[in-house]
C-alpha cells in the first residue's frame, strides 16, 4: 500500500515533465533532425530507385537504437552525487520512481518516436511521389508489398516484444552501471544473445542424430520406416514456453532494476 | 527521534563508525562537529537512508532510513553540502515538490524567502550558489518536517546572508523539530546550537548539551601570564589568555559565553581532561 499511490505517481511524473522540458523538448527535435537526416540519405542513396521496404526497416532500426540511447539514460541522475541524493531522497517509492522511468522510456518514447517517424516518413515519401509524378521515366517508387499480411503483423508483435526487453534491459543497466551504462549494457546485450545461440545450439546437439525439431514438432527418423514420426510437445508446454520467450525479458529486467535501485546507495 | 545503535560502517578501505551508539532527540538543534573526513557527512546520509550501515540498528521516526518509504521521506529533509536543484522557477520548483511533503507551508516559504531577500519570481538557473542554498534551506524548513539534516548549510554565505539563517533557523525550531547541523564554521552557528556532538575518528568523542556544558565548564579571558590551576585549555591571543577551567559550582550559574570554537579544539587535544570535568561534580585536574 505504502510502495504505490496513483496520485502519487501522477505527481512524480508531472514533477519529471516541469523539471526536464527543456531536456524532453530537445530530444524531441534531436530525434526529429536524426530522423531527417536518415531519410535524406535514403533519398540520396537510393539513386532513382525508392523501395518503400526500406521504411519499416528502418523505423525498426531506428526505434531500438534510439531507445536504448534513451533508456540508457533513465537512471542517469544517480551518476552523480547531488542528483542522486536530490532523487533517491525524495519521498515516492522506488516502484514509483521506477514506473515513471518505464512511462517516460517505454510509452512516452514509443509515441514520440512514432509520431516523429510518421511525419519525416511521410514527408520523405511525397517527395518521392512527387518526383515520380514529374518525371516518371526517371525516378521508379517501389511500393511495399506485404504478402502473408498476417505472418508481417506477427513479425512486427514480436519486434515489439523484443523492443520492450532490449529497452527493459538498458532501463536496468542504466541503474547497474555507474558509468557507461550504454555501453556496458550493449556488451551484456552481446554476451546474452551469444549464451543464447550457443545454449540452443548446445540443445539441438542433444538431440539423436535423426532427431530434429520443426514448427512445434520433434521429428524422428526411424531407420526401417519410410515417414519420420512426428512427436508433438503438448500445447501447454509449448504455450509455456512461448509466453515466457516473449513476455518474461522484461517483467525480470524491471523486477531486477527495482531490487537495485532498492539496494541503490549514494 | 534518531537512535543509533551499535552502527559499523565503513567504505572500501576505511571502517568510518565501530559500533557508534547515539541519540538525537526532539525540540533541539544539534551541532555535529568533528574534522574533514571523519565521519559526520556519512552519519547523516546513513541517518537519511542514502547509505546503509554494515551492522547495527537507526531509527528514525519509528522508520528503518534503509528502506526510503515515502511516509519516512515526507518526514525528513536533508539539505547536503553539495546539492542540486532543477533549472526551474521556483514557483514551478515549488508546485511539483511541495505536494509531496504534507506539512508544508506556502506562506512560511515566502516568508524565509523574503528573509533572504530573494523574490519569488526568480529561476533557480539564475542564481548563484549562495542564492541557490538560500532557496533550499527555505524550502526544507517550510516543509515542517519532524528531521532536518543539514551539512554545511552555512558553507557559501556570505556574512549577510549567515545572520539571516540563524533568523531563519531560530524562527523555524520547534518542540517537536529535531535539527542536526554538520559544520566546520562553528562560529556561525554559536548562538543556535543547544547540543554539541563531537565525532573523532568514528567515535563520539563529546555529546552534551549546551546547559550541561554551561555548567560544568568555565569560559573567560584572562590577562594575567599566570593561569589558575583549574584551567584544561588554553588559547594565546594578543593581550592575553582564552580560557576553558573546569567549574567549581555545579549551580548553573554561567561563567562567560561559551566559545564553540575554543571548547572544540580542547576536546579534541585535551579530551580525557574535559571528559573528567563532566563526569565528577567538582571537577579538577
Amino acid at each position: 500500500m505504502h510502495q504505490f499511490n496513483l496520485k502519487r505517481l501522477g505527481q512524480l511524473i508531472r514533477k519529471q515533465w516541469v523539471e526536464n522540458t527543456r531536456l524532453y523538448l530537445y530530444s524531441i527535435l534531436a530525434l526529429f533532425c536524426m530522423l531527417s537526416i536518415v531519410f535524406m540519405i535514403w533519398l540520396f542513396a537510393d539513386g532513382s530507385n525508392y523501395d518503400e521496404t526500406s521504411i519499416p526497416v528502418m523505423f525498426f532500426f531506428g526505434l531500438f537504437i534510439s531507445g536504448a540511447v534513451f533508456a540508457s539514460t533513465a537512471f542517469k541522475s544517480l551518476e552523480s552525487k547531488n542528483k542522486g541524493i536530490y532523487w533517491l531522497s525524495f519521498p515516492a517509492s522506488h516502484l514509483e520512481k521506477l514506473l515513471t522511468a518505464i512511462f517516460y522510456n517505454l510509452i512516452v518514447f514509443t509515441v514520440v518516436y512514432c509520431a516523429c517517424y510518421y511525419v519525416v516518413s511521410k514527408a520523405a515519401i511525397a517527395i518521392v511521389e512527387s518526383m515520380v509524378r514529374k518525371q516518371p521515366s526517371e525516378y521508379h517508387f517501389e511500393r511495399i508489398h506485404w504478402g502473408n499480411e498476417q505472418q508481417t503483423r506477427q513479425i512486427f508483435i514480436y519486434l515489439f516484444y523484443a523492443f520492450i526487453a532490449v529497452q527493459a534491459l538498458y532501463l536496468l543497466g542504466s541503474v547497474y552501471f555507474k558509468r557507461f551504462s550504454f555501453i556496458l549494457t550493449t556488451i551484456v546485450l552481446g554476451l546474452l544473445f551469444v549464451g543464447m545461440i550457443y545454449y540452443f545450439q548446445k540443445l539441438s546437439e542433444s538431440f539423436p542424430h535423426n532427431f530434429y525439431y520443426r514448427d512445434g514438432f520433434i521429428i524422428a527418423r526411424i531407420p526401417g520406416h519410410l515417414n519420420p514420426r512426428r512427436i508433438e510437445i503438448p500445447v501447454f508446454l509449448k504455450d509455456s514456453f512461448l509466453f515466457l520467450l516473449k513476455f518474461i525479458w522484461a517483467p525480470v529486467f524491471w523486477v531486477a532494476a527495482w531490487y537495485r535501485l532498492k539496494e541503490k546507495e549514494i | 527521534m534518531v537512535d543509533i545503535q551499535a552502527l559499523q560502517f565503513g567504505y572500501k578501505k576505511k571502517k568510518v563508525f565501530d559500533g557508534l551508539s547515539l541519540e538525537f532527540k526532539p525540540g533541539c538543534i544539534y551541532g555535529l562537529l568533528g574534522k574533514n573526513g571523519t565521519g559526520k557527512s556519512t552519519l547523516l546520509r546513513n541517518i537519511h537512508g542514502l547509505i546503509y550501515p554494515d551492522k547495527g540498528t537507526i531509527k528514525v521516526l519509528g522508520h528503518n532510513p534503509r528502506k526510503r518509504s515515502p511516509e519516512f521521506l515526507r518526514d525528513v529533509y536533508m539539505i547536503p553540502e553539495e546539492f542540486y536543484l532543477p533549472n526551474v522557477p521556483i514557483r514551478k520548483f515549488v508546485s511539483c515538490n511541495a505536494p509531496f511533503y504534507p506539512k508544508f507551508d506556502l506562506k512560511q516559504f515566502e516568508t524565509y524567502l523574503k528573509e533572504f531577500e530573494i523574490p519569488l519570481e526568480n529561476t533557480l538557473q539564475q542564481m548563484s550558489y549562495g542564492q541557490k542554498k538560500k532557496v533550499l534551506i527555505s524550502f526544507a524548513l517550510a516543509c515542517n518536517t519532524s528531521l532536518v539534516l543539514m551539512d554545511e548549510p552555512s558553507n557559501g554565505l556570505d556574512i549577510m546572508s549567515k545572520s539571516q539563517f540563524r533568523k531563519v533557523l531560530a524562527a523555524a525550531v520547534n518542540e517537536q523539530k529535531c535539527i542536526i547541523i554538520s559544520t566546520h564554521q562553528v562560529r556561525d552557528l554559536e548562538a543556535l546550537i543547544d547540543h554539541i556532538t563531537i565525532i573523532d575518528e568514528g567515535k563520539i568523542l563529546f555529546d552534551h548539551s549546551l546547559e550541561e556544558i554551561q555548567r560544568r565548564l568555565s569560559f573567560s579571558f584572562s590577562l594575567e601570564r599566570q593561569l589558575p590551576a583549574s584551567v584544561i585549555y588554553f588559547e594565546q591571543a594578543l593581550t592575553g589568555n582564552a580560557l576553558i577551567s573546569a567549574s567549581e559550582e555545579d549551580d548553573g550559574d554561567s561563567s562567560g559565553k561559551i566559545d564553540l570554537e575554543l571548547l572544540y579544539k580542547a576536546v579534541i587535544t585535551k579530551g580525557p581532561e574535559i571528559k573528567m570535568a563532566f563526569e565528577s561534580k567538582h571537577s579538577l585536574i
